[in-house]
């Protein structure tokens, strides 16, 4: 293998990275988050009826795998809608956002949850309204507890992004295996996708820790 | 709409056989895995408690490594370039014996240990300072202190973390469709191309994750309510 073709392949793989796997898990966080606020507030309502099938869902999601949810999504949505044909960046995004969203709502509760009771309280008996001591006293400390949990996730979700390569979306995995196909020396080419994954994932995780290390000393439990 | 469910053609012959067959995959791979993970998480795991840093190193690449790399680039890696580095002889055997089951039961073990030695090394730091010197200062040689007191407090602290394991190692084993393995996933697009029963193929799909994490949830909480520690630490904090 020469220089320049090393080069090359490196280059298609990074591409293939930014394009489909990094667009699909940052346009995927960005949707889940506000659907796993609702999500979360939604079971933790006090009406069994919103909370209830909103449960069920988050169950339901965070049991299946992600392969199962993207061929829903794949073949059986638009099936449903009448044979509208869903491509396959948006068929994946459709599934990793559902899915994400479902853990998501699980750290947003668990956020909210672990600021004390006493809090809401004393807000309230300064004579704030509940909405305003949702929004300026519980969702602010609870947003900078969740965050390192949601940071993780988001790693995982761009990990688990190269999944969209078995529904058939040419991000990076697939690019590796066309690659490989063709010049059938399949050591290098996955030998630098598993590095390229290894580094960002490794870097940005221990940035997550930084931040986790810092949260825990402003605002011990 | 114009689309009729018809949930009969799932008992329908070849169909019904699909299904269990995958079934009888699916938790074959993810039991074997989650075994043999699980030794193997503790083992490494244990290495960080040695005094000899490299050892201490070596736990600290190994989670890292595996934890780090998206499970399905693994068992890419395992399937495509594993074989390759192996001579000849060996590599024709793993062929024979059918490398794709092979690839996926490796590939998920390696990834299930890694995360367990993630979790044997937040549980060694959670059994504390204070409890090893009350151990040694009873008498207790280090290694006696290591058999006695230490492995077996982490083992029941880790369980709730165990259990998160068994059920990625569930979910986890779909991922062997990608090299072929006809599992439960696999089995269900079989039956969605064959029949253009979709519908009906992904529900008894996901119906068959849920079912499985029923169990192991079930499962579970009964051997977490066995093994847990009165008084030191609850479930979500360890």
């Amino acid at each position: 293998m020469t220089l320049s073709q090393f080069l090359g392949d490196l280059a298609s793989l990074i591409l293939a990275l930014l394009r489909y796997n990094l667009a699909l898990t940052v346009l995927a966080i960005v949707v889940a988050f506000p659907v796993a606020s609702l999500l979360a507030l939604g079971r933790l309502s006090r009406y069994h009826l919103i909370s209830y099938p909103i449960a069920g869902y988050i169950n339901v999601l965070r049991s299946s795998p992600l392969l199962m949810v993207m061929f829903w999504t794949y073949y059986t949505f638009p099936m449903l809608v009448g044979g509208a044909n869903l491509s396959v960046f948006y068929a994946a995004l459709f599934a990793l956002t559902a899915f994400e969203a479902a853990y998501f709502a699980e750290f947003i509760r668990a956020g909210i949850q672990s600021i004390h009771r006493d809090q809401r309280l004393a807000a309230l008996a300064t004579g704030l309204k509940p909405w305003q001591v949702s929004l300026y006293v519980i969702w602010p400390q609870a947003i900078h507890r969740m965050i390192p949990s949601l940071l993780t996730q988001s790693i995982i979700a761009f990990q688990d992004s190269t999944l969209a390569s078995i529904i058939g979306l040419r991000e990076v995995a697939q690019t590796t295996t066309i690659i490989n196909s063709v010049q059938v020396k399949p050591i290098w080419v996955y030998f630098i996708l598993a590095v390229l994954y290894l580094v960002s994932c490794f870097t940005f995780s221990r940035c997550v820790r930084r931040l986790e290390r810092r949260t825990a000393r402003l605002l011990p439990a | 709409m114009g689309y009729e469910l018809q949930w009969s053609v799932l008992w329908d012959h070849p169909y019904r056989d699909w299904i269990l067959e995958g079934l009888y995959l699916t938790i074959q791979i993810s039991l074997i895995a989650w075994i043999c993970g699980l030794a193997i998480g503790i083992l490494i795991g244990m290495l960080s408690e040695s005094p000899r840093r490299p050892l201490v190193l070596l736990s600290v690449a190994y989670v890292e490594i595996f934890r780090n790399i998206p499970l399905l680039v693994q068992l890419f890696f395992a399937y495509f370039v594993l074989p390759l580095l192996l001579p000849l002889p060996i590599r024709r055997q793993l062929y024979e014996i059918g490398w794709e089951w092979g690839s996926a039961v490796l590939t998920l073990t390696v990834y299930t240990s890694a995360k367990v030695t993630g979790h044997v090394r937040s549980g060694l730091n959670a059994v504390g300072a204070g409890l090893r010197q009350a151990a040694l200062s009873t008498g207790l040689s280090w290694w006696q202190m290591e058999r006695c007191i230490v492995v077996p407090l982490l083992l029941r602290l880790i369980v709730p973390n165990i259990t998160t394991e068994f059920l990625t190692a569930f979910k986890g084993s779909s991922l062997a469709m990608a090299v072929g393995v006809m599992e439960t996933t696999y089995m269900t697009q079989r039956i969605g191309f064959q029949s253009f029963r979709w519908i009906e193929a992904n529900t008894v799909g996901t119906v068959v994750y849920l079912l499985l994490a029923w169990a192991v949830a079930i499962l579970m909480s009964v051997v977490e309510r066995k093994v847990r520690v009165p008084g030191l630490l609850q479930r979500g904090h360890a």
